[in-house]
């Protein structure tokens, strides 16, 4: 966000419908050339905003610029922008070749011009065999394809996908993610996407905007949402979290200006008070608004990927975080498998392992009591929400005070709540 | 599997159920298919069911009959152009009740539902007061076809609600995306209504139209108090045939409206499918 020409630019889009607010303050810039995804879960308002930016929605207050010119108040067919459809919206009645040339006809372009083209299109999306043919004789891809040449005929500055994925199977649907990535690479146009799939989101784009409840949450390359999210919500959003309640923030080194040190990159030690896991030390800068001392039980989380937690029945290594649990169920996913840890509270535990670990464990037995160990340095601090919409979420079994160790699952509830 | 025995769902292949079919085509058609047959028989009285040799006169005489063919002609243009009009309102009614919301709009269908179910010996009283309040009654200054003009707003009043139900319908399988898709590729509201709307209902004006024909061109009740007495209509006109006696030349009559609405129906169907 950095350059001096954003392609796009939404500067505080607000949408109302009635008294629902969708939209809340949405403020982003898409660079040119970029693969940008809005992702978020269903009820999100990244469709809303992607059909703000295509015209088929006006904003209730805020702007959006193309190419720096206002176009918020333009209706579609006069907007520079094309949208693939989740639906595809390829005209049943209309041949493939006539759904492509349709955009070039509704702009009154020569003949031969819309002829040549839709041909060039066509062979772009390799639908050129099928010119001829209904919608209704394509298949699910083929009629995406369709959709896909219809657009990009009209060279738009902007390509909208809503969900372009979601209709396909799940074959399909992972060579249609490297083919879309190729096809904008080679046609050079901005992309557009809305998912819900996190991992669709991260394979594809080269940045991603995380909504949530009609805030935009965080901005950032797929590596940056993942190492660094702002909050609980895009840490278990992006790849799963487990999150514990952090009850106690004592600052040991002098932490002079606690509040400002996200930016300052001050180092300060925290001990973090937890029922279970007692206290923690760790070395790391403090959050953006999470100050140090007495936390409310549900303001600050300390989470650690799955990934990062490993189990042994012995000892856990010395510096290690660790808690003693049950073996549960182990998942084999070939080189990898996936071994659960029931906690005392009833509340579990999943760390991913290698294979070598995974054999020790097959020949325990069910039950056995087993230590799930991470590195101090694995963990990460988090305000359970970046903005203000908060304290509604003291739902799904995290607000008592044993049960401060919490499952994926729960993480994820407890916030959406 | 077995070829004997018919399954639960082998309705074609259960005797009794065979049985029942053969019984309700009996009920529907036979009164048809004695209408046709005796349409040929050469006897002076329609109604006479003693076969007395095949002939084709009472064709000739239906068909030299200028009252007769006045009638249908009349008949005919009623119906083409309540049609027209029927199709244009439904189609207007349909689109805005599918695109729009306002205040009332639940009640606001039922009111044009309203004519489907009254009956229709209340409508044509009714419209016979309207037109005799406004004066209209007396059609027999006017030059055709405006003298036909009462029963053509009568036809149009009692089958647009008809026209509006189906292409209402038809509407409602209609995907808003792909209008959106119109407009976002640089069609305009009035182009991605011709280009895409208009081909998605083509099968629901197709139904509204034969729908709203065969109801104009088969009325008799709304259009017995709605016509004056210069305008005679082909039912009408059958019916005061009827009552002073039955000839085979009705029969004549009715057996070529039969056919015109079967070859209408039958083109109707086969475009119905080449369009789709």
């Amino acid at each position: 966000m950095t350059s001096d020409a954003p392609i796009l630019s939404i500067r505080g889009v607000s949408k109302r419908f009635g008294d629902v607010t969708v939209l809340q303050d949405i403020s982003l810039d898409i660079e040119p050339g970029e693969i940008f995804s809005l992702l978020g879960p269903s009820g999100c308002g990244k469709s809303t905003l992607l059909r703000l930016v295509a015209g088929f929605e006006t904003p209730t207050s805020g702007s959006i610029w193309l190419d720096g010119k206002d176009m918020s108040r333009l209706p579609p067919n006069r907007r520079p922008v094309n949208m693939v459809f989740q639906s595809y919206a390829v005209f049943p009645h209309m041949s493939v070749e006539d759904n492509v040339g349709y955009g070039l006809v509704a702009d009154r372009r020569p003949r031969a011009e819309i002829d040549q083209r839709t041909a060039e299109a066509l062979e772009q999306v390799q639908l050129d065999a099928f010119a001829n043919r209904k919608p209704g004789e394509l298949s699910g891809g083929q009629r995406q394809r369709v959709a896909l040449a219809r657009a990009l005929v009209k060279r738009p500055r902007l390509l909208l996908l809503d969900e372009p994925l979601s209709a396909l199977d799940a074959k399909l649907r992972d060579a249609m993610r490297l083919e879309l990535v190729k096809l904008q690479e080679s046609v050079g146009i901005t992309f557009v996407i809305v998912t819900h799939d996190q991992s669709e989101a991260m394979a594809m784009s080269d940045r991603i905007a995380i909504l949530e409840g009609g805030h935009l949450r965080q901005v950032g390359s797929p590596a940056e949402l993942y190492r660094k999210p702002s909050d609980a919500f895009v840490a278990d959003f992006i790849g799963n979290v487990h999150a514990f309640e952090v009850q106690r923030i004592d600052v040991d080194v002098d932490g002079a200006g606690a509040g400002a040190g996200a930016g300052a990159g001050a180092e300060m030690v925290l001990d973090i008070a937890s029922a279970r896991l007692g206290t923690v030390r760790l070395t790391m800068d403090l959050p953006k608004g999470i100050e140090p001392g007495e936390q409310a039980p549900d303001s600050t989380l300390l989470v650690v990927r799955p990934e990062h937690v490993s189990v042994t029945l012995d000892e856990p290594p010395q510096g290690s975080v660790s808690l003693i649990g049950q073996l549960g169920d182990i998942a084999f996913q070939g080189s990898r498998s996936i071994v659960e840890v029931q906690l005392a509270d009833g509340s579990g535990l999943t760390a991913i392992v290698d294979e070598s670990i995974a054999d020790r464990l097959q020949a325990a037995d069910a039950g056995a009591p087993i230590t799930a160990f991470w590195e101090a340095d694995a963990m990460r601090l988090l305000g359970r929400q970046a903005h203000d919409t908060a304290s509604a979420g003291t739902g799904t079994g995290t607000g008592t005070g044993t049960g401060t160790g919490t499952g994926t699952g729960t993480g994820t509830g407890t916030v959406e709540s | 599997m077995a070829t004997d025995k018919a399954g639960l769902f082998d309705y074609s292949r259960k005797w009794s159920l065979r049985l029942v079919f053969v019984f309700g085509a009996i009920f529907l058609y036979l009164p048809i298919i004695v209408l046709i047959v005796f349409s040929f028989n050469d006897s002076r009285r329609g109604g006479n069911v003693i076969w007395k040799g095949f002939t084709t006169k009472y064709y000739e005489k239906a068909f030299g009959n200028e009252e007769l063919l006045l009638a249908f002609g009349n008949s005919l243009t009623i119906a083409v152009t309540s049609t027209f009009a029927s199709v244009l309102l439904g189609t207007l009614a349909a689109v805005f009740l599918w695109r729009f919301r306002f205040p009332f709009k639940p009640a606001f269908e039922g009111f044009i539902a309203l004519p489907i179910v009254i009956p229709e010996i209340c409508m044509g009283v009714s419209l016979a007061m309207f037109f005799s309040q406004m004066g209209w009654m007396d059609t027999s200054n006017r030059i055709w076809p405006f003298n036909l003009g009462n029963i053509i707003i009568a036809h149009i009043t009692f089958s647009f609600p008809f026209a509006a139900m189906v292409i209402r319908t038809r509407l409602a399988s209609f995907n808003p995306e792909m209008a959106e898709a119109a407009r976002d590729l640089g069609a305009n509201e009035w182009q991605a209504f011709r280009d895409v709307l208009v081909p998605h209902m083509r099968p629901g004006l197709i139904a509204a139209a034969l729908l709203s024909f065969t109801l104009s061109l088969d009325d008799f009740v709304v259009t017995f108090f709605t016509s004056g007495p210069s305008t005679v209509t082909f039912p009408v006109k059958i019916y005061s045939m009827v009552r002073f006696s039955v000839t085979p030349e009705i029969n004549a009559a009715s057996t070529v409206l039969i056919l015109m609405t079967l070859v209408l129906t039958y083109l109707a169907l086969r475009y119905q499918r080449l369009a789709s």
